[in-house]
């Protein structure tokens, strides 16, 4: 076997391996040994949810490692090896978060975590690439994988912070605050199922092995659809090529064209996702709630989160971040700037990734003196470390889907 | 300070303050059932004045950490909104920006959106005077939160008694209240203290543990960091002479002067590569060297003397770097090959028995007027790079590229009358062909020639390289500014500052304890160190009893 494809498969088990941890953690705290408080149930199987997630770590980290071997240069290069990594730190840094604090929810709340940004990266392109001059120096390793590491702790932070509102939030009052509380986690689990959404949606979609392609006269500019287009690009620009299906389940595609303010090549392929995901994750959340989830995606998680200290998940969460914050800072800001006066010339050039990037810093700078200087403790602190991860999420890759700039990632 | 409070201790303190800065005791009245405010220690800031001066309330709104934030917040969200479109700055790289202004360009892109985007000053957000202004409102509140709390707690952290009074130690979030107390305790308590890292301070009735005092220089070291890189900002954008940022081509085969600088470069070769089977570029290469003008810098007739500083592969990571200046590998162009030099042998005309004299570097740029060859001297006469008889039968050079270059040049020398000798040299074949140099040569009587050895001798340029020159003389600064400031982050979070007061009136004790960050740490190891000492207490017991009441009553509501 090609080690490109052992490196492969080696990711594929990792995911199936954090699942399997996951179920792990999430069966120690509400499985049937758990309610009859049955003897060493939790020990048993934090045990088996913890050696998972090691097990799962391990073949990430031979992903890693045998990926790097077949490329000949460290693969955080381009979006998916870039995500991937970062999934490995999380990976890594709920695994030692784990041994300080013993606690399965930690785990149950992370792993997922990790497996969904596993599939997220694997949506975008993964061909080993070779490195453009710019991208071949010692300091952007050094850059990308302090800043992964630094974001690590914010996902952790994410998670206990999501942790804390769900333990904290009182579904069975009626009250207007508990109200808002309830709708806004809502809307984060929610935001959380709709990348599941997209994830599943674009591997069902690329198993069939159907595409759709729009192309131009001289077909010098293509849009690849691999969503059926429901909405295709304006036909003054590109249409349907010859070789594609012109319909999907007797659907006519594409049903509409796109508004006539989205220009580019990609920004009607754009539109199309979202409109699938935002569709589907709407009938998935409509149907656990009709089912599972009658009171909510928050209840339900709620539930599992009863047996928790609120003050330690606080305080888990504060310490993430603070860990997390000078790590971030070094790598994303100090050196990123050595590493983009060396490949450019500038230490700072305004970029969008950059500037996210010190909006990442500034918000987690509020956070810190909102925190220890006027004592947001508790549910608002948590929020915020909700938000902060949002906006790293955002910098990761909504900067690259929506704003483009010198960070040139392949295939986005 | 001349205005002081006394208080009962016999402690002067300044006005204003609101706890004894050696005893504790309030000087001011406090509400009941409220723990003490511990941040500052109570200590007299000048934003705490009562009446305050206009300048009182300047320096008030500066040194709020709540201003500050909103500062943060302000300027986050207006970085972000510049992320939305391209920056102006960067539309240079945009094929066809130079034909439209750029507030056409933001209007025909992203219409109406686009047009309010230029409108309000977006499309330069990061040099805009807004976001300038809030940098420096930004700095002066660093400055001013700064002064206000380091001198004052630095007071009052170097004047803290041992003995605190009861009111003090009954208000502290952690505190433990027992009667009929052994005074052999002590002993035990001590040690277990001492094994935890804590300085002991032990005075009539009353003990004082403490640790990890310099953890509350943190924040403010970090504060200097950060205003030291603002400075370094601020100098960056107002001394013209600290930056440079220039970019100049370098045609292979040639020394350039770098303008602005003492340096002249030559591009000696420059390397393209691709990785095999794709079109991606693998390498871009300058062999560079860099030189010094030390004599005729200024003078347009004599060529300058140079010395050889280094040389060194510029590549894109790579960049030469010397005395401050950097040379960046940044852009390329391919050029059809152009003779740039040729390096000549003087030979005597005679074939049969051929001598040779020496050589020397021919530039057909902007060759040498003079050249001493052996016994020698060569005088350039005429140059002509594309070199042709024009109607009137005159030399004449069609264009200024060495299409077709003809030397005329003057010998002197042994066995040449002294008036010299003059004879032609066409470095091409084709040209020494069509002019028929030889018979020329013969027919002036020349005595020599110059002729070349091979291909070797030939330099040909195929390709331009573009440098970015460049200095940063306030980057020390900046970078010095963030390690410091990451230093200071790192004091202040990873270290806490925990302070432990004991106070025995008769077989009564009451202790209190503060931490600066993270009680639930500092709860555990105090709830330790008492449990070896031979207390029996249960954790919960060190929380002061105004919080059990608070959390009660919260649970309750
Ligand atoms: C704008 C004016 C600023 C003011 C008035 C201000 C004020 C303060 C104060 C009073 C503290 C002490 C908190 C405490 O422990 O009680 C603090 C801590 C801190 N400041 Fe600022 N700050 C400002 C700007 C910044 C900026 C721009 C940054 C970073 C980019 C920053 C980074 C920090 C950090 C990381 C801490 C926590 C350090 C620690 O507690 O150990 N500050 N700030």
């Amino acid at each position: 076997m090609n080690l490109e494809v052992f490196s492969s498969n080696s990711l594929l088990i990792s995911f199936f391996l954090y699942l399997i941890s996951f179920f792990g953690f999430v069966w120690s705290i509400v499985g049937k040994g758990s309610l009859t408080k049955a003897a060493n149930h939790t020990e048993r199987w934090n045990r088996i949810g913890f050696g998972f997630g090691l097990a799962a770590w391990l073949a990430h980290v031979t992903f890693f490692l045998t990926r790097w071997a077949a490329a000949g240069h460290i693969p955080t290069s381009n979006m998916f090896e870039f995500m991937t990594f970062l999934a490995m730190m999380i990976g890594f840094t709920m695994l030692a978060f784990y041994l300080y604090s013993r606690n399965a929810i930690l785990g149950a709340f992370s792993t997922p975590l990790a497996a969904i940004i596993i599939a997220f990266a694997s949506v975008f392109p993964r061909d080993v690439e070779p490195l453009i001059p710019a991208l071949q120096s010692y300091w952007l390793k050094i850059h990308v994988t302090t800043a992964a590491f630094g974001e690590s702790f914010f996902a952790i932070g994410f998670a206990a912070g999501l942790m804390y509102l769900l333990r904290t939030t009182d579904y069975s009052a009626k009250d207007a605050r508990s109200a808002r509380a309830k709708r806004w986690l809502e809307v984060v689990l929610s935001v959380v199922m709709s990348i599941i959404v997209f994830c599943v949606l674009v591997f069902s979609f690329k198993a069939t092995g159907v595409t759709y392609i729009f192309q131009n006269a001289d077909a010098s500019k293509e849009a690849v659809y691999v969503l059926p287009p429901l909405v295709g690009p304006n036909p003054s620009e590109l249409t349907l090529s010859e070789a594609s299906p012109n319909s999907w389940n007797g659907v006519h595609v594409p049903l509409v064209q796109a508004p006539s303010f989205m220009k580019g090549k990609d920004a009607a392929r754009k539109f199309n996702t979202v409109i699938w995901t935002t569709v589907i994750t709407a009938l998935v959340y409509g149907l656990l709630r009709l089912t599972v989830a009658r009171r909510g995606l928050g209840a339900v998680l709620s539930r599992m989160t009863t047996g928790l200290d609120p003050e330690d998940l606080d305080e888990l969460s504060y310490r993430t971040i603070a860990i997390g914050y000078p790590i971030f800072a070094l790598g994303g800001l100090l050196f990123a700037m050595i590493w983009a006066k060396e490949a450019w010339g500038r230490f700072w050039d305004n970029d969008p990734k950059e500037v996210w990037a010190a909006i990442v810093f500034l918000f987690y700078t509020a956070y810190l003196h909102l925190r220890l200087s006027r004592g947001w403790l508790g549910a608002k602190s948590a929020w915020l470390t909700v938000i902060g991860f949002l906006i790293v999420m955002f910098t990761l890759v909504g900067v690259n889907l929506v704003i483009s700039g010198l960070h040139s990632y392949a295939g986005v | 300070m001349i205005d002081s409070v006394k208080c009962e201790c016999g402690h002067a303190n300044p006005t204003e303050t609101v706890l004894c800065e050696s005893c504790g005791k309030p000087l001011i009245e406090l509400p009941e059932h409220e723990l003490l405010e511990m941040r500052y220690d109570g200590i007299a800031r000048r934003s705490q004045r009562t009446n305050p001066s206009v300048t009182d309330r300047i320096w008030r709104f500066f040194s709020s950490v709540k201003v500050a934030v909103n500062l943060i917040i302000f300027t986050l969200l207006l970085s972000s909104v510049g992320t939305i479109f391209p920056q102006e700055s960067t539309l240079i790289t945009i094929d066809g920006f130079k034909e439209i202004s750029p507030e056409e360009y933001y209007s025909s892109t992203y219409g109406a959106a686009g047009e309010l985007y230029y409108a309000f000053g977006f499309s330069h957000t990061y040099s805009s005077w807004w976001l300038t202004l809030l940098l420096i409102l930004i700095g002066t509140s660093l400055v001013i939160c700064s002064l206000d709390r380091i001198l004052p707690l630095y007071r009052a952290l170097s004047k803290q008694q041992a003995k605190k009074h009861p009111f003090f130690l009954r208000r502290q979030r952690l505190s433990l209240n027992r009667s009929s107390f052994e005074e052999s305790w002590n002993v035990q308590f001590l040690l277990a203290a001492k094994k935890h890292g804590y300085k002991t301070h032990e005075v009539e009735d009353a003990i004082f543990l403490e640790k990890n005092r310099f953890s509350r220089w943190g924040p403010y070291i970090n504060h200097i960091g950060l205003i030291v890189f603002l400075i370094a900002l601020v100098f960056r954008s107002m001394v013209p002479d600290w930056t440079m940022d220039q970019y100049n081509a370098f045609t292979e085969g040639e020394i350039r002067q770098v303008p602005n600088t003492p340096f002249y470069l030559e591009n000696k070769k420059f390397t393209l590569e691709y990785y095999p089977n794709e079109s991606i570029p693998k390498l871009f290469q300058t062999d560079a060297v860099l030189y010094k003008c030390t004599s005729n810098c200024d003078n347009p007739n004599v060529d300058p003397t140079l010395k050889e500083l280094m040389t060194k592969p510029i590549r894109v990571n790579e960049p030469l770097e010397y005395d401050g200046y950097s040379f960046y590998q940044y852009q390329f162009s391919i050029i059809p090959p152009q003779l740039n030099s040729i390096h000549v042998t003087l030979r005597s005309l005679n074939l049969k028995n051929q001598q040779t004299y020496g050589q020397f570097t021919l530039s057909l740029k902007n060759p040498k007027p003079e050249y001493t060859v052996g016994e020698y001297h060569l005088t350039l006469i005429d140059y002509k790079p594309d070199f042709s008889i024009s109607a009137d039968k005159k030399p004449t050079s069609k264009t200024q590229n060495a299409n077709a270059p003809g030397f005329v040049f003057q010998v002197n020398g042994p066995n040449i009358p002294a008036e010299g000798k003059k004879f032609m040299y066409f470095p091409l074949p084709k040209d020494k062909a069509f002019y028929r140099e030889a018979d020329l040569n013969a027919k002036v009587g020349s005595p020599v020639e110059l002729g070349v050895n091979g291909m070797q001798d030939l330099n040909f340029a195929t390709a331009i390289s573009y440098l970015n020159v460049r200095t940063d003389r306030v980057l020390p600064w900046i970078f010095a500014g963030i390690i410091l400031f990451l230093v200071g982050v790192s004091i202040g979070l990873y270290w806490q500052h925990r302070r432990v007061w004991v106070r025995f009136d008769g077989s009564n004790m009451i202790l209190g304890a503060h931490t600066n960050k993270n009680w639930l740490g500092f709860r555990r190891e105090l709830y330790t160190i008492l449990i070896k000492s031979g207390l029996t207490l249960d954790e919960r017991d060190l929380v002061n009893s105004i919080e059990q009441e608070k959390e009660i009553s919260n649970d309750e509501s």
